[in-house]
């Protein structure tokens, strides 16, 4: 909306081109997301806490965790509320990726809060079925594959790109590319769902992980860096960075309630919304395998999930103390912030190597 | 003297617990000071831009 003012505006005042620029909507879209969310942050505390809409905490995790019961969640509606503000702010209104990547959010979102909903303030412990949740997710995802396939208009942006070799492309094909984009999209978001189970842990490396592919974004919608990167350049890809610096701003304010000892959780209708913003991203500006490395974290504590459930029914034995695999090193005798703390420094290491991809090509 | 040193940062930081306690927030300031200065380098990489 500022945008379409600042050009308005421009005919006039020539200084308000200087909005025009992605780089500089980025950077104010992070800063503003950031004011929203310190803004309403409190007072949505306040009324989470007054409805007493409080985490049940598990009997079967760590007995250390058992004093969080009762903090307040679905905190993650405050994130997208700042997201979705501040993208309607300083976006493009008129790209349809910026558009795809909202709607995606907000419905992976709507069935996060479903479920926290159920949980938490009807007090129903089984919230959404695991089935129902999985199907409503399919179907955002698949609906979203289909519009991001059909939205492509040259081979090269469905094409499967490896990162470190510049000759290396796969080309998918429509059926390649839906099914690829809705493993990523589901994919993503549950992974970063279960991440989210100590103080600031899921909501740090989505702030890198974001910040990362805002740039990618950015290198993928302009023409020039594209050639000079040997990137395919996605027209329109580059106003994601807004949305990017957006989810950047809105996590880490998000991050100084969530902050050990939270105030507040952002539940599932923070964790499924932030996983599928990021997957979706990736998806439209071509970097899968950038996402998979940078959100490594994600990856391996969802294959901790899989391996100890695999290995338990197969063989009767644990392979973790508990998984997901933060609760693992919490047992070894970690403490929660030294758990959160080195989580993020590695997810640090990873965005920086998901980087490097830029130029290492 | 080193002791004597401890227990006064201890102190303060407990005057600070129990500040932050009456005014009904948590203690925890070290990764929001960490917000603050990813906050400050965020406008300065703006005058990148803005000038």
């Amino acid at each position: 909306m500022l945008l379409e003012l600042a050009q308005w505006l421009a005919k006039d005042i020539r200084a308000f081109n200087v909005f025009s620029y992605i780089t500089l909507r980025a950077v104010l879209a992070c800063l503003t997301a950031l004011l929203i969310t310190f803004a309403v942050g409190p007072v949505m505390i306040r009324r989470l806490t007054s409805y007493k809409i409080g985490q049940t905490v598990r009997d079967d995790g760590p007995q250390s965790h058992l004093p969080k019961a009762g903090t307040p969640t679905m905190g993650g509606a405050l994130i997208l509320i700042a997201v979705v503000v501040t993208t309607l702010l300083w976006a493009d209104l008129k790209n349809r990726s910026v558009w795809v990547v909202l709607v995606v959010t907000l419905s992976f979102g709507a069935v996060g809060w479903i479920d926290d909903y159920r949980k938490v303030v009807r007090r129903d412990p089984k919230g959404l079925s695991a089935r129902v949740k999985f199907a409503w997710q399919s179907l955002i995802g698949i609906v979203a594959a289909f519009v991001i396939a059909f939205s492509t208009n040259l081979p090269a942006q469905t094409e499967f790109i490896v990162p470190f070799f510049k000759n290396i492309a796969y080309p998918l094909g429509a059926i390649g590319f839906i099914v690829m984009t809705y493993f990523v999209i589901v994919g993503t978001s549950n992974a970063v769902n279960l991440t989210d189970g100590l103080d600031g842990l899921a909501i740090m490396p989505t702030v890198m992980i974001s910040a990362a592919l805002g740039v990618f974004a950015y290198v993928a919608g302009h023409a020039v860096f594209a050639k000079y990167l040997g990137f395919p350049y996605i027209a329109g890809a580059g106003e994601l960075a807004v949305f990017c610096g957006a989810l950047s701003g809105a996590g880490l304010a998000f991050l100084w309630f969530n902050a050990y000892p939270a105030e507040v959780f952002m539940g599932d209708v923070g964790a499924l919304a932030l996983g599928a913003a990021l997957g979706t991203i990736a998806v439209i500006v071509r970097q899968e395998i950038v996402l998979f490395v940078m959100g490594g974290v994600f990856v391996v504590e969802t294959l901790s999930v899989m391996l100890q459930v695999a290995s338990f029914k197969l063989t009767g034995k644990r392979i973790f103390r508990m998984a997901p695999l933060h609760h693992h090193y919490e047992l070894k005798g970690w403490k929660e912030n030294q758990v959160v703390v080195r989580f993020w420094i590695i997810t640090m290491m990873l965005v920086l190597v998901g980087l490097s991809t830029l130029k290492l090509r | 003297m080193q002791e004597a040193d401890y227990g006064l940062i201890s102190a303060k930081a407990n005057l600070l617990g129990k500040l932050s306690a009456q005014r009904g927030r948590s203690q925890n300031p070290p990764v929001r000071f960490w917000i603050i200065t990813m906050m400050l380098v965020l406008v300065g990489l703006s005058t990148l831009k803005l000038r």
